[in-house]
């Protein structure tokens, strides 16, 4: 189904939701209207906490702090400050954003329990707050006689209040929507799939993490607010860890990373424990046991066990235009052109405790160059492109591009200064196509561009249609022929290593450093990498090669240094590198002519 | 002072051992048991029954529930966490969640609402040391999980079980490929998890009385120790539950029961802020 259609399906399906609200309390009654917008109301905090969990992998397990921070804003206005339901909803949004930032902060280098810790920890802290700070909060008596929501002047009664709650869920859905599709949604996503790739590709990971819990943040704010209002009163308990459990369980039993996930699993929790209400005594227990059960059953949720892969479309593509199939040279090769180096290492060294794995390394790439970096196993090859990258900081030297002193910049902003990277073992983002992969590349994408990514402007639209464009003609360049829509970690290895490579392109980069492309491939598929990276070259981007591969080294290098022991031990062209005595001997031992007939004597 | 002091190492000691309990199974299987507090709880529990409606003596009573909830660790790997973790699916963690939903209201149901003493000799008069009214138990239980320590460090070093344990922790790969059943050393160390949240329940319950929801807070307290000590490092988490029981107590005791709560888990924030992988837990550099 093509993107267009799904999203006139989308925005069909939002009118017709608020059509039925409108009609539908009629035929219900009143105690059914509000279960369902009870259902609403935790859909939209379920929203948000599926963009934080589902799209962007960063499992909360506090998020009833920033629903009751929505909430008690909401009401505490309301009651305090006599403000109405509409002055008092930024605010309440806002409030629940703030505190979004405040956990995204520590929460930036944590991983799995250690993240989930950082968000049971101010869930509680909250919830005892609520408890605690009784001259402001109420304590536990809470808040009372919080005003209904207004409209024009008149209060708005249950049926018309489920309509508001049900168009707010059905904004907010589309709105997540349209992010997801975005070059956010792909950032969102590449966290969740890989962080140290996200980095590398010169996102920030840390910025795409908090970007994800403050909209989180905030929407779970909403649903506070929109709570507060509806209920008239509120009181700490229903902001205690159970809760933040309850949404999570929505989010996983819809479907992680599905829009549709919260919208079907949010009534489906609210409604089971009515049906079991003859069971009265039994009830959590068979609300629990139904929980594993679903969980069970239905592992992608029940969204995502129906509709399979539905929700990583890429968005809509405007008309391409015509004429942008050639691409000589990569702008920032061009501005290279002129220097006379584009990477030089000044004296490198770095040592794990008393380990020197880099001793005083010193040599320069020229421009468009292929340059080799040989050496023995434990040579200090890939340690030196893990400096260059960023991801460690050197113990002594400095590294420069195009003259500029990058050493110690985070990984991410040494990505977008030009340098990509590829690594021994492909660091694709597994759970995203091939297409996607090759997107989630290019720079300068989610800068200030919240607000396009949510509504979806004409300029994002155009944006994106030429890196699709882009994208295609570097999956062409590399030389994949497959389809451009298989998830990434489906592909053979050879072909993670071009989609892999066409990333790096794609970051539009002044070098790209390989490290052992070649690893693990056929001949044929050495040769093929072989015309790659020479082409690479044509288009003026240097590269700096680690590799082993004899034949590829000496055959297409322009350049070579040799490392042994983290030092180096000679540089020069291929050729002459090759006649160095001191290098054949770190190869091949101290006195290779002996040593070798002793060997082969040895071999049965 | 000096009582809170005491008592606060004796609650300390419970959070250690419980804690201990996560460090096991994450590092064999990269997961946790989130029912964690359910099961010191019904250790507590069975232990309770024994004592009071069986009239077993305590000791007994203790090991006996220890076995119990030995048998409901590996059951709990095999219904709760390996179907999901063989998917990929961290759903374990709502399984695990919902399993102690599960047990806390069975537990309601037929045990009753109310919290039950476990009368113990040892907490029924208080002896006075240097002053602190405080009774023998709570001098005994560090004495107890340092030998439970002990035992276990053994355990680990020189038996062939331990080894195979250790192995499956150190590399799974490589496990299986000198024929460790790498499945069975993740259902025991479910086993040895649950059996050790039954000893810190049975610790405990003389002293705080034993009730349904009694694992509740417990269970998640442990699991800031053993986060602020590193899941990976035992002896972190041991220290980290002295200094949270000690710190909990000293706040608890003069400023009230509530701030403590806010205290406690805003410094679990503050070191995982300071200290990504836990106070003792060891940066390491990614290897890419």
């Amino acid at each position: 189904m093509s993107a267009a259609i799904t999203t006139r399906i989308w925005l069909i399906g939002a009118v017709a939701a608020l059509i039925v609200a409108w009609f539908l309390p009629e035929l219900i009654g009143r105690y059914y209207t509000q279960m369902l917008a009870l259902a609403a109301i935790y859909a939209i905090v379920a929203q948000g906490l599926n963009l934080l969990a589902g799209y962007t992998g960063q499992v909360s397990l506090g998020h009833a702090g920033f629903y009751a921070i929505g909430a008690y804003c909401g009401a505490l206005l309301a009651t305090k400050l006599g403000l109405g339901f509409w002055s008092a909803l930024p605010i309440s949004m806002l409030a629940a954003a703030a505190a979004g930032v405040l956990v995204a902060v520590p929460s930036f280098k944590l991983e799995g329990p250690y993240l989930a810790m950082v968000t049971i920890a101010f869930g509680i802290i909250v919830s005892s707050i609520l408890v605690e700070w009784a001259e402001l909060t109420g304590g536990t008596q809470g808040v009372l006689n919080i005003p209904r929501p207004e409209v024009l002047g008149a209060r708005l009664p249950l049926e018309r209040q489920f309509v508001l709650i049900v168009a707010i869920l059905a904004l907010t859905t589309l709105l997540l929507r349209n992010l997801v599709r975005s070059p956010w949604g792909r950032a969102f996503l590449a966290v969740r799939e890989n962080p140290i790739a996200t980095d590398a590709v010169g996102l920030d990971s840390r910025r795409v993490k908090t970007v994800a819990f403050t909209l989180s943040a905030a929407a779970a704010g909403l649903g506070g607010h929109l709570f507060s209002y509806f209920q008239g009163f509120i009181s700490p308990e229903a902001f205690e860890f159970e809760s933040s459990v309850f949404f999570l369980t929505i989010v996983i039993l819809g479907g992680a990373g599905t829009l549709g996930g919260p919208l079907v699993a949010a009534p489906i929790m609210v409604f089971l424990p009515e049906l079991l209400q003859r069971f009265v005594d039994y009830r959590l227990i068979i609300y629990g046991t139904l929980i594993v059960a679903f969980l069970y059953a239905l592992p992608a949720g029940i969204v995502g066990t129906l509709f399979r892969r539905r929700n990583v479309e890429a968005p809509a593509p405007a008309p391409i235009e015509a004429g942008q199939q050639s691409v000589p040279a990569t702008p920032a090769a061009r501005e290279t052109a002129e220097v006379a180096t584009v990477l030089e290492f000044d004296g490198i060294g770095m040592a794990f405790g008393g380990v020197r794995a880099l001793d005083g390394v010193s040599f320069a790439v020229a421009p468009g160059a292929i340059h080799a970096l040989i050496g023995p196993n434990g040579a200090g090859k890939t340690v030196l492109l893990n400096v260059l990258s960023g991801y460690y900081r050197p113990t002594q030297g400095r590294v420069r591009l195009r003259g500029q002193d990058i050493t110690g910049l985070a990984p991410h902003a040494i990505a977008r200064l030009g340098v990509a990277r590829t690594f021994q073992t492909a660091q694709l983002f597994g759970g995203m196509t091939v297409l996607q992969n090759v997107l989630v590349g290019f720079p300068d994408q989610t800068d200030a561009r919240l607000f396009d990514s949510a509504v979806i402007t004409p300029r994002l639209r155009r944006e994106e249609a030429r890196r699709l464009a882009s994208a295609r003609e570097l999956i062409d360049f590399v030389g994949y022929r497959g389809d451009v829509d298989a998830t990434a970690n489906s592909l053979p290895f050879g072909h993670q290593r071009l989609i892999e490579i066409a990333r790096a392109l794609a970051m539009d980069p002044t070098l790209i450093a390989m490290d052992e492309p070649a690893a693990g491939l056929n001949p044929a598929e050495i040769e093929e990498l072989d015309r790659l990276i020479t082409r690479i070259s044509t288009r003026g981007v240097a590269i700096l090669l680690v590799e082993h591969h004899m034949d590829l080294v000496m055959g297409i290098s322009s350049r070579v240094t040799v490392l042994d022991y983290g030092q180096k031990l000679a540089e020069g062209p291929p050729s002459e590198v090759q006649a160095n005595p001191l290098v054949i001997q770190a190869y091949l031992g101290t006195e290779p002519m002996e040593e070798a007939p002793a060997a082969a004597a040895v071999a049965p | 002072m000096f009582q809170l002091v005491l008592s606060g190492l004796a609650l300390g000691c419970v959070y250690s051992l419980v804690a201990l309990g996560y460090h096991i199974t994450f590092v064999t299987s990269r997961t946790l048991n989130f029912a964690q507090g359910s099961a010191m709880m019904i250790g507590a529990v069975i232990t309770l029954i024994l004592v009071v409606d069986f009239a077993w003596p305590m000791v007994p009573a203790a090991i006996a529930a220890i076995l119990l909830l030995g048998v409901f660790g590996f059951i709990l790997e095999r219904v709760a966490v390996r179907p999901f973790v063989r998917r990929g699916s961290v759903a374990w963690v709502m399984s695990t969640l919902a399993v102690g939903i599960i047990i806390e209201n069975i537990v309601q149901l037929t045990f009753g609402k109310s919290p039950r003493g476990l009368p113990n000799a040892l907490a029924q008069d208080p002896v006075f040391v240097g002053g602190a009214g405080i009774y023998p138990l709570e001098l005994l239980i560090p004495a107890f999980v340092l030998a439970i320590t002990l035992g276990a460090w053994l355990f680990y070093g020189t038996t062939m079980l331990g080894r195979a344990l250790r192995a499956t922790a150190f590399d799974r790969e490589a496990s299986l490929a000198v024929g460790i059943n790498v499945n069975w050393m993740v259902g025991l160390s479910y086993a040895g998890s649950s059996m050790l949240a039954a000893v810190g329940g049975a610790l405990i319950g003389p002293l705080i009385g034993v009730s349904s929801h009694m694992g509740f807070l417990i269970g998640l307290k442990a699991f800031a120790v053993a986060i602020v000590g590193g899941l990976e490092h035992p002896v972190g988490i041991l220290v980290a539950g002295l200094v949270y029981g000690v710190a909990e107590s000293l706040v608890g005791g003069y400023f009230g029961s509530s701030v403590k709560e806010i205290f406690g888990f805003g410094l679990v924030i503050l070191v995982l802020f300071l200290r990504p992988s836990g106070l003792f837990g060891r940066t390491t550099l990614r290897r890419v």
